[in-house]
Parts: structure tokens; sequence; C-alpha cells
């Protein structure tokens, strides 16, 4: 089985160094044309099967890349919960208001004490979408599109580790592919945006 | 920094399923084409310098991609070594010759008892020439030219962490890119200009 997964565009709270995690900021006209590209891309490619986050800059960029077609809409592919103390707000009034607290749980993507989720709890979620997708017949093509820490996430979960967040870069629309063959993940492509001025 | 990692284009070894290690084996026609494919595509990008691994294939690839271009060889970036006596040999029939010792050796990938390396003696000639790096500003861009199990070796110094080998994929001429700021390196992409 053969897994795209695709980030979602850029979206306004991208833009503007917001934290976003569940909040349901949508995505900006560069994040709206990102997504457009990628469906050019990916438009020689069936997929028989196509999952999306249910959060709005998620879903938005599904029915960009994939105009028309059907898609199931799962939670458990979510960003992290930053909880609603940090969501929408901008990452430089909330580290004048919280300081080292907010350095330290960024440090270990571990937002429980702003009521939010650990790293450990997205591996979990994801994790448990992941293993779904093996039970998928081999021959079948799956997309997701979902988020930076949902992708590393998947990452984690195809490599049988916990991965460093903060070595992995994962662009806006990019595709990364995983394989499932004969009971073993491998990882194929990271943040593939076919454009290698993107971001300059 | 920015680094591209860049894999050779099909070796004759590749099509037949040989083993490569340090055998001096050359491009095929396709493996050109694929080099000159990613010329194509990189060929708008500056970059201050250009490392290949010393073996045929990788500097076969290196004057295509970069044509005309200034580079320099460091044997660090080779592939593993598997031991002169697999070296071009087929991989199937080197295992009905072998037998066990050998099906553990790829299975480990680790040729030790064929006169070859490990892959830690691998990652850690790559992570050698990874530390030399540090010596370099941040401001430039580098391109290195190598095989799958220096790309490997690469991804492993970059995360931290030792993966295995059958866990990842790179294909011919395909590049990665890792960036270094503030001494952290990160994964940027991981073999591209093939979707």
């Amino acid at each position: 089985m053969e897994l795209y997964v695709i980030r979602h565009g850029q979206s306004e709270a991208n833009l503007e160094g917001r934290f976003s995690g569940w909040s349901p900021s949508p995505l900006t006209e560069l994040g709206r044309a990102q997504a457009e590209k990628t469906g050019e891309r990916l438009k020689g490619l069936r997929f028989d099967r196509i999952y999306s986050s249910d959060t709005c800059r998620a879903r938005q960029t599904t029915e960009l890349v994939f105009s028309g077609c059907e898609y199931t809409a799962d939670w458990r592919l979510r960003e992290i919960n930053v909880g609603p103390d940090l969501a929408e707000r901008t990452r430089t009034e909330c580290m004048a208001q919280y300081g080292d607290v907010l350095s330290d749980a960024l440090g270990r993507r571990d937002f429980i004490g702003f009521g939010g989720e650990s790293y450990g709890q997205q591996m979990e979620r994801v994790a448990s979408f992941m293993k779904e997708l093996e039970n998928i017949p081999e021959e079948e093509r799956i997309a997701v599109v979902c988020h930076g820490g949902s992708v590393v996430s998947m990452l984690g979960y195809v490599l049988g580790m916990r991965i460093p967040h903060n070595s992995m870069q994962l662009e806006n629309a990019s595709v990364t592919c995983f394989r499932y063959l004969n009971g073993n993940w491998k990882l194929l492509k990271w943040s593939d945006t076919g454009d290698i001025f993107a971001g300059e | 920094m920015e680094l591209y990692v860049i894999r050779h284009g099909q070796s004759e070894t590749n099509v037949d399923r040989r083993f490569g290690g340090w055998a001096q084996v050359p491009l095929t026609e396709k493996g050109m084409n694929q080099a000159r494919s990613t010329h194509e595509k990189l060929k708008g990008i500056k970059f201050d310098r250009i490392i290949s691994s010393d073996l045929l294939r990788a500097k076969q690839t290196t004057e295509l991609v970069f044509p005309g271009c200034v580079y320099s060889e460091d044997r660090r970036l080779r592939e593993i070594n598997v031991g002169a006596v697999l070296e071009k040999k087929c991989r199937i029939a080197s295992l009905e010759e072998y037998g066990e010792p050998l099906r553990k050796a790829m299975e480990n990938r680790d040729y030790r008892a064929f006169d070859g390396e490990s892959t830690e003696d691998q990652i850690r000639r790559v992570a050698e020439f990874m530390d030399d790096l540090a010596a370099i500003p941040d401001d430039e861009r580098i391109a290195v030219v190598c095989h799958e199990g220096s790309l490997f070796s690469v991804l492993c110094y970059v995360l931290g962490v030792q993966l295995k080998y059958h866990q990842i994929e790179a294909g011919n001429a395909s590049y990665s890119r890792f960036k270094r700021q503030n001494g952290v390196w990160k994964l940027v992409s991981w073999n591209e200009g093939s979707l």
C-alpha cells in the first residue's frame, strides 16, 4: 500500500505566527494556490481512498487537491492540541505572558499544562489511525491530508521511534510518501514540493 | 547551511542486482539520463562547494549534474564496503555460494565477515564527514553526491538516531535536502525529484 500524505496549505495562523492546534484557522490565498498546485502534481495518480483531518485548513486543502472527490474526515489526524489559552494567539504574545513555562512546553512539545495534549498523546492517536491502514489491501493507494505534527507522528510510527520534532521541516502542501508492504513500513519521500524554490 | 545530497544515477550493478560496494562500476545509459534530468532541476541553484564520493558511479553523476564545475572527492562518502569477494557478484548466486553467513550479513547489513564494513562503520565515517562541515559558514549551500547507504548515514546523523536500513529508500539521482542553523541539523526533504 502506498500512502501519500499532504500537509495543509498555508493557513492564516501560519502567516501571522499564531498557534493553531485544533482552531479553525482557514487557508490564505497563498495556501489555496499551494493546494491547487499539489492537486496538479497528483492528478495523474488514482487514489483508492482519501482521508482528511477534520480541521478547517486540512479540509479546505483536501477539497482543493482532490476537488470533487469523496473523502473521510478523521479527528485522529488533527494537529497537536495546544489548549484554549494558546490557540489563535501569536507566539510573541504568548511568550511574553508565559515565558519559560511556554519555552519548556514547546521544547518538550507537551501542552498538557495548557489544557492541551502531549506529543506522546498525538503519536498515540496517529498510530491508531496508521494501524487501521495496515488492513487495507496492499495494491491500494491512499491519500491523507493533515498537519505538520501529524506527519511527524506518522514518521515516528513508521520508524518505530519518537522523532525529535525540531529536526524536521515540512512545507505547506508538500507530499510525503510511505509504503506498507509485507508487514513493513518504509519512508519513500519527505516534504516534496516539486519546486525547489518554494519557500525562498 | 543548506546541504543537498544526491544519490548517483542507475549503475550497472543496480540493474542486474549485483553488489556495488566499493567497486568501480559505471552508470548505465539510463543512469546518465537520470543525472541529466537532475541537472535540469538543480541548474538554477548556486552551490558554494560540490563534494563527491570518489567512486566512479558517483563521480560520473557529479559531472553530469554539475557539468564543468570544480568538485572535491571524499572517500568517506563511499557506499558500504561489502568486501572484495562480493563486489560485482550477483546477490542471488552469492547467496547460493556463501549460504547462511551471507544471508545474515545482508539482513544485518554487516559485511565484516567478508572483510567489509558494518552499517555502524559506514555511519561513523559519514558522521566524521558531517562533523567536518561544521567549519563551513552557515550561509553556504553545499552539494554532495554519493550513495544510498551514505545518504542513509546522513539521515541518521541529522536525526541523531540509528535507523534501520530497510526503513528508508532513495531513488537513483534523487536529491534530499538538509539544513543546519545555529548548530542544529534538520531534514528539509527526502528523495525529491521523482514524483
